[in-house]
């Protein structure tokens, strides 16, 4: 089921409001998941179960402190008869939800998965100054975003983000290439998704024309500028000493690993004591060189995790924002993790049926790394 | 079966006869199931023909690396005693109590002292014996080793080319040999066994070239045998695994292989079809050019029988993907030119008369029992067929003609590995039939002392450094080595050994581990894959824990490798010293786990090869549950009226129902399906549904194994007109019409109506003419395999109609007629007889129309080089053969694969043939892939042999080197799960109340391979004696 719905008043983001509205007051949904500004105007997430509420959900808020799915993680390991979570999520986001469900630590029954375009976000410290005053931000920048318009200010991962359009939904909320002050596109892939159409007034009718060539505009120009930023991050790190002096500045805080997504385990094994040695074991190494780095072990870190997360890394770089060091992880997991899915024939959180590459193997994979 | 009444007592021990593959399985089947085994081999060392071979068909598999872990575990099994260099003179007795006299040739070495370091190898000046192992394409000394992975490893010497034996001088390997192994004086020795039971796997021969004059072997030296060329391909062969040719060292751009040499030729007396040299011949093609692409193989064949699984898959792509030619056409003669040595192949195929040079030609010989094992059956006193082969029945393949003698592989017909390994089991069941109440009569107890507890105890590591004569010696500094492990953090003893496996070594090991009060042993040697397990007893022999002990291999992985660097290797030695020993300082005394196993078997489906492996269960002494969904016993062979060997098919399955009804320790269920299976190898718990007289019954039972005999079925074609025509009709129901046509008319039972398509007025008059189409929905797209039992099948109904009409035209219209083994007889006579096949190709296929109600079939002769019309009173369509239906459910719950084709997948191939990846569960018959009455029977008997090797245990003992889960880090993300070939790793909650979910795993299932750990994200997954922390406390060493 697919077609545009009208927007009221040119404000594509009450008209979204007030689907919410309807969804909570028929009990279709119990709570939505979705973006909303703090009393000071900070970008925040709000789960929103009272309609009257609602006012707090900015739907459309172009900002990003957190991977949502870092919060489903956290709230629907387990599936609740009584709860039926809407999650409002941007493409990323929604993908991270796919992967974490593959490796079962979502569980999909009681959630629907909402989503709506993204063809790009600000980082969410400083987005108060970028805002300013205006109370219309949000919908000026679906305006100027429904054509492609690239934004240097955009965080480094949204610049390199080829998928403007959630993958996996339930429903999706559109507005690249459409006039969001008057229409938005309204897709629903499953019969859940279907079931929140039920009284919605639409316009069916295929995808327009339009919107399906400035989505394909706005994924290849991202593409080229993918392989422009990662052509200059390998003259930045390619090569055992480069790689060294990438992360030289880390501070081993393991912030990156706490705010990825689909970084799923209980407790780091970074985090544990297997690394702590004895101050004689520590001494004892850098007898061996003389002097060694301290913090240790911050390379085999990234390494690690790296290695961890290459398959299932939807590259949204929330890494990279909590990196007090700003250390260009963005760039580098789109690079490692592009390349490595890519010899899998795999995109993360692309489908919940394809199976997770490491489980899974094909008789005439890796042919060149085999035998001869 | 086995129930021949006997005053002596009988004994539980099992001659078997020829260590090749198949000697080796059944001898491991009959030792793990609590029998005495002597194997007997004539040659110095066990492995046979499939120690010769490179690779293998259709897995490409190196033949040695799946064979050596069989060859090394019969050589180190308690239960087996290896006796090479041995004949049988003869057998007297009967089954239960047989005397078997053996002459023991002397091999003037020591096995008890020989440490097979090879030090007397390079020191004999006789080296110019051609080696037979090689066929003769390298040479070898009067005292040598039959190839470099021989069980048992010792040398033996040649005394006709002895320098020693032939003229009094030299003794140089005596000199050589620091263990004092060498024994000019060793005699030949006449013994006598006392065994129950005989199973005979002497094997055969390749056919001897000079059945062949014409091909020039051993005249023109490039054109060589398919098992010299095996050698030539091997990287252990004369030429290191080079291609090239004898005759300049070059290497070859053609190459031809000439197939059924010795085979399917009458005019050498060699009727039948070898069965196997199609493939292997197909797969030298493939791995020569995986050697280099520069090659260009020709495969010059009759008809290619690649009726296997898999077989037609792989034969496509040697054609498709490694440009094999196949080219249809026999070759008459070979002629070289004398200076290139070059050959010169004439030949005429379908496309014209040909003359071709080529670079190197090999020579597919077929199989051939040589006269020594025809003498063999002679003295064992059994029945031989014409040809020299063993005579059985197919409905007791592995049935001698002598009671209490079974026999297995080649030596009955020409067969492949597989089927030699499933013949093998089989045997190994035969001969347990006879001696169920013998089982455990005359095993090994293994004495091993109570264990002492070292936990709390500080480390106390003791380093045994072996020079292995001169192998590491000669090389590696070993005292300096020695020195060095002094020195190592909590080693308190160290010391050098010649050797460190000799049995003296053992027990000075032991002693010093007593004195010493050791509690960590660290031997620096060889390599742990042929000596950890020796190592591990000895000091489970000293009270320790087998699982505190660390090698290290500073002999293949240093002395061997740094040959002309000593200083660099002893550096490297010390090294490798120091890792093991940071090793051996955390390791942990493992705990055995022990499981109980319920000694019965489930078997699914009643027909031919599930009654045979509930039989054969039930013979063995354990209960076993039949269950099959029908409302009676017999599955697809009910349809069968006779063999093409003319047996009463129905009869036979009669009696074979009647024993599994009177069987006491058989239970039946009919129309009964599986509902539900739990648990695991030993402890299965299964739920069964019975419908009956309106009413649902469920029953629970509880078993140690399964063996899945769900069988087939008949595909009903589509294609060529079926349906549309009475007269167009399968190949079975042609035979059901000839049986009723040869029935006498008063016996016909009125109203017992056969298909309605079929013409019931038929009298053998009216059958005039009847074509049959081969291939109707077999090696199509759709499922490309062949259903290899087609081709007979039609043969046998040609056959049948020229006997009830000898005027009567029969055409065949076939792709490659597959009368594969002694069957080929068969495809002779109906030739004879005037049976006409036309040969048709995918491209060519005949076109069928129906006119007036009747067919007329089109298809382009090949021999006329024209199309041709006929309008038979029947069609036969050789539909084949479509796997069972609810297999991918059955697949499901025992949580076992099927390939692509939708048949059961088997462990491995060729030496896994009954078993499944997942312990405890076995297949037989048509379920497997397409096959006969005597190769489903053997099946059937090999599962139940298999399942013994669990069955005949009271516990099984899990291994300690399994899989541990810390739950607290377990995320349960279930990637462990999907990783585990076993099924061995389960995310279950661990705490109700909590809900807490972790992995957890099944210790009986674990076999420790470690794919879970590596990839446990959450590094919650660890595997016992090779914990992760170990591992970089070893690394950790290494850079100190």
């Amino acid at each position: 089921m697919k077609g545009t719905l009208k927007v009221d008043g040119k404000n594509p983001e009450a008209t979204i409001r007030s689907l919410f509205a309807r969804w909570l007051k028929e009990s279709k949904l119990s709570a939505v998941l979705a973006p909303a500004y703090s009393t000071a105007g900070t970008a925040t997430v709000a789960l929103v179960s009272d309609p009257e509420k609602l006012s707090e959900a900015a739907p459309l808020l172009p900002a990003m402190g957190v991977n949502s799915a870092s919060i489903v993680a956290e709230i629907a390991r387990e599936a609740s008869p009584n709860a039926k979570v809407g999650l409002f999520l941007r493409p990323c986001e929604l993908r991270a939800v796919v992967e974490l469900m593959k490796l079962k630590q979502v569980a999909p029954e009681s959630l629907l998965l909402i989503g709506v375009d993204c063809p790009g976000t600000y980082k969410a410290a400083g987005f108060r100054n970028v805002r300013g005053k205006d109370a219309d931000f949000d919908n000026r920048h679906v305006r100027e975003q429904s054509g492609y318009a690239e934004n240097v200010n955009f965080r480094t991962a949204c610049q390199m983000c080829e998928y403007p359009k959630p993958l996996v939904f339930d429903l999706n909320v559109g507005f690249v290439g459409m006039d969001p002050d008057k229409e938005l596109w309204i897709e629903a892939a499953t019969d859940k998704g279907k079931a929140l159409l039920e009284g919605v007034e639409l316009d069916a009718q295929d995808e327009p024309q339009k919107r399906k060539q400035a989505l394909e505009k706005l994924s290849a120009a991202r593409k080229a500028r993918t392989a422009a930023r990662i052509e200059e991050l390998d003259k930045a790190m390619m090569g055992p000493e480069k790689l060294v002096e990438y992360f030289a500045d880390c501070l081993n805080c393991h912030n990156c690993m706490k705010v990825c997504p689909v970084c799923y385990c209980r407790e780091c094994f970074f985090d544990s004591d297997t690394f702590q040695r004895d101050i004689a074991e520590h001494v004892r190494v850098s007898l061996r060189k003389g002097a060694t780095r301290m913090p240790s072990e911050t390379l085999l870190f990234h390494l690690t995790r790296m290695n961890h997360m290459m398959a299932s890394c939807v590259q949204c770089g929330i890494c990279e924002d909590s990196c007090p060091v700003t250390i260009g992880l963005a760039t580098l997991f789109k690079k490692v993790s592009q390349n490595a899915q890519k010899e899998f024939d795999y995109v993360s959180g692309r489908s919940l049926d394809e199976p997770l590459p490491l489980v899974t193997f094909r008789e005439s994979e890796f042919l060149k790394i085999g035998e001869g | 079966m086995g129930q021949t009444k006997t005053s002596t007592p009988k004994v539980g021990a099992v001659l078997v006869v020829g260590g090749g593959i198949g000697g080796v399985q059944s001898a491991l089947d009959l030792a793990d199931s609590g029998y005495k085994v002597y194997l007997v081999d004539r040659a110095p060392a066990i492995g046979g023909i499939m120690a010769m071979l490179d690779k293998t068909f259709p897995t490409n598999d190196c033949s040695m690396c799946i064979l050596s872990p069989k060859l090394v575990a019969a050589g180190r099994h308690k239960d087996i005693e290896l006796m090479t260099l041995t004949e049988v003179l003869g057998v007297e007795g009967e089954p239960g109590a047989f005397k078997v006299r053996l002459k023991r040739h002397a091999r003037s070495v020591d096995l008890s002292k020989c440490t097979g370091c090879g030090d007397c190898l390079t020191k004999c000046p006789v080296r110019d014996l051609p080696n037979e192992f090689e066929g003769g394409l390298s040479n070898r000394r009067a005292i040598y080793r039959l190839y470099a992975q021989a069980v048992p490893n010792a040398p033996t010497i040649d005394r006709a080319h002895c320098l020693k034996f032939q003229k009094d001088k030299c003794g140089a390997c005596q000199k050589a040999c620091k263990a004092g192994a060498i024994d000019y004086t060793q005699q030949d020795e006449e013994i006598v066994i006392d065994v129950g039971s005989v199973v005979v796997t002497a094997g055969s021969k390749v056919a001897p070239t000079s059945l062949r004059p014409e091909y020039g072997h051993g005249r023109y030296p490039n054109v060589v045998s398919s098992l010299e060329f095996e050698r030539i391909l091997s990287a252990s062969g004369p030429y290191s695994g080079h291609v090239q040719r004898p005759s300049d060292g070059k290497a070859p751009k053609k190459v031809a292989w000439l197939q059924c040499v010795g085979s399917r030729d009458d005019s050498v007396e060699r009727g039948y079809c070898s069965a196997m040299c199609c493939m292997y011949a197909v797969k030298e093609a493939v791995i020569t050019r995986e050697h280099s692409s520069e090659v260009e193989p020709t495969v010059f064949y009759m008809d290619m029988r690649s009726y296997g699984k898999d077989f037609d898959k792989y034969v496509d792509r040697a054609e498709q993907q490694y440009g094999v030619r196949l080219v249809r056409a026999r070759v008459p003669e070979i002629r070289e030119d004398p200076d290139t040595h070059n050959l010169t192949l004439r030949y005429a195929s379908d496309a014209g008369s040909f003359t071709e040079e080529f670079d190197m030609v090999v020579l597919s010989c077929g199989f051939v029992p040589p006269p020594e094992l025809v003498d063999l059956g002679k003295r064992l006193d059994f029945e031989l067929n014409r040809y020299g082969f063993a005579a059985t029945d197919a409905w007791a393949p592995t049935q001698t003609s002598r009671a209490g003698v079974s026999v297995a592989g080649s030596f009955s017909q020409p067969m492949a590995i597989p089927e030699t390994v499933t013949g093998a089991s089989g045997a190994a069941a035969a001969a347990e039939e006879i001696l169920a109440a013998e089982r455990g009569s005359m095993v090994k107890e293994s004495s091993v002392p109570t264990e002492n507890d070292v936990r709390g105890e500080a480390p106390r590591i003791g380093v045994f450094v072996c020079h292995c004569g001169i192998n590491i010696g000669g090389v590696v500094r070993v005292p300096e080595v020695v020195e060095f492990a002094r020195t190592l953090p909590h080693v308190v003893y160290a010391e050098e050994n010649l050797y460190s496996c000799s049995g003296d070594t053992q027990d000075k090991i032991k002693d010093r581990i007593r004195e010493h009060r050791l509690n960590r042993v660290v031997v620096a040697s060889c390599s742990p894959r042929t000596h950890e397990p020796l190592f591990q007893s000895t000091v489970a022999e000293a009270g320790l824990n087998p699982h505190l002990f660390a090698m290290a291999n500073i002999r293949d992985q240093c002395s061997w490798v740094h040959m002309k660097e000593p200083d660099k290797a002893t550096a490297k030695a010390k090294d490798l010293v120091k890792m093991a020993a940071a090793r051996a300082l955390r390791l942990k005394a493992l705990p055995k786990v022990k499981l109980p196993v319920t000694k019965a078997g489930l078997v699914v489906g009643g027909g031919i090869a599930g009654m045979t492996a509930a039989l054969a269960l039930a013979g063995e002494g354990f209960d076993a549950f039949l269950v099959e969904r029908d409302k009676e016993l017999g599955g697809n062979a009910r349809d069968i009226p006779k063999t093409v060997e003319g047996d009463d098919v129905r009869k036979r399955l009669k009696d074979l129902a009647d024993k599994v009804s009177a069987h006491p320790r058989i239970r039946t269920f009919f129309n009964t399906r599986i509902k539900a299976i739990d648990g695991f190898v030993g402890n299965y718990q299964t739920t069964l549904q019975s419908e009956g007289g309106g009413e649902r019954k469920e029953e629970s039972l509880k078993h140690g194994v399964v063996v899945v005999a769900t069988g087939a079925q008949y595909r009903t074609p589509t294609e060529y007109g079926y349906g549309q025509s009475p007269s167009i009709v399968t190949q079975k129901e042609l035979e059901e019409m000839l049986e009723e046509i040869k029935r006498p008319r008063d016996r016909a039972k009125p109203g017992q109506a056969l298909d309605p398509l079929i013409p019931r007025s038929l009298d053998p008059s009216s059958v005039g003419s009847v074509v049959m189409i081969q291939c109707v929905g077999s090696r199509d797209e759709e499922r490309p395999y062949c259903s290899r039992i087609c081709c007979t099948e039609a043969v046998k109904n040609a056959l049948a109609i020229k006997e009830l009409n000898p005027d009567a035209d029969v055409y065949v219209l076939y792709r490659d007629i597959r009368t594969y083994g002694m069957r080929e007889e068969y495809y002779r006579q109906a030739r004879q007889k005037g049976v006409v096949f036309i040969r048709y190709s995918p491209q060519t296929r005949p076109d069928v129309r129906i006119v007036d109600g009747k067919p007329v079939v089109a298809v382009n002769d090949p021999i006329l080089g024209r199309a041709i019309e006929l309008q038979p009173d029947i069609l036969a369509l050789s539909s084949g053969i479509v796997p069972q239906s609810g297999s991918e459910e059955l697949a499901q719950m025992l949580k076992v694969p099927l390939n692509s084709d939708g048949f059961f997948l088997e462990a491995h191939m060729k030496l896994r043939p009954v078993d499944f990846a997942t312990e405890g569960v076995f297949m037989a018959g048509l379920c497997h892939f397409p096959k006969f009455i005597d190769e489903a029977t053997a099946q059937a008997q090999a599962a139940a042999s298999r399942a013994a090797t669990v069955l005949s245990r009271d516990t099984l003992e899990a291994e300690a080197t399994v899989a541990n889960v810390d739950p607290t880090r377990c995320s349960a993300c279930h990637m462990c799960e999907g990783l585990c070939a076993y099924h061995a790793i389960e995310v279950k909650t661990i705490n109700e109340r909590t809900g807490k979910q972790a992995a957890v795993v099944n210790e009986a299932l674990c076999k420790g391979c470690g794919a879970c750990a590596a990839n446990c994200r959450s590094l919650a997954i660890d595997i016992c004696g090779f914990q992760a922390e170990n591992i970089g406390r070893e690394i950790a060493a290494l850079l100190d």
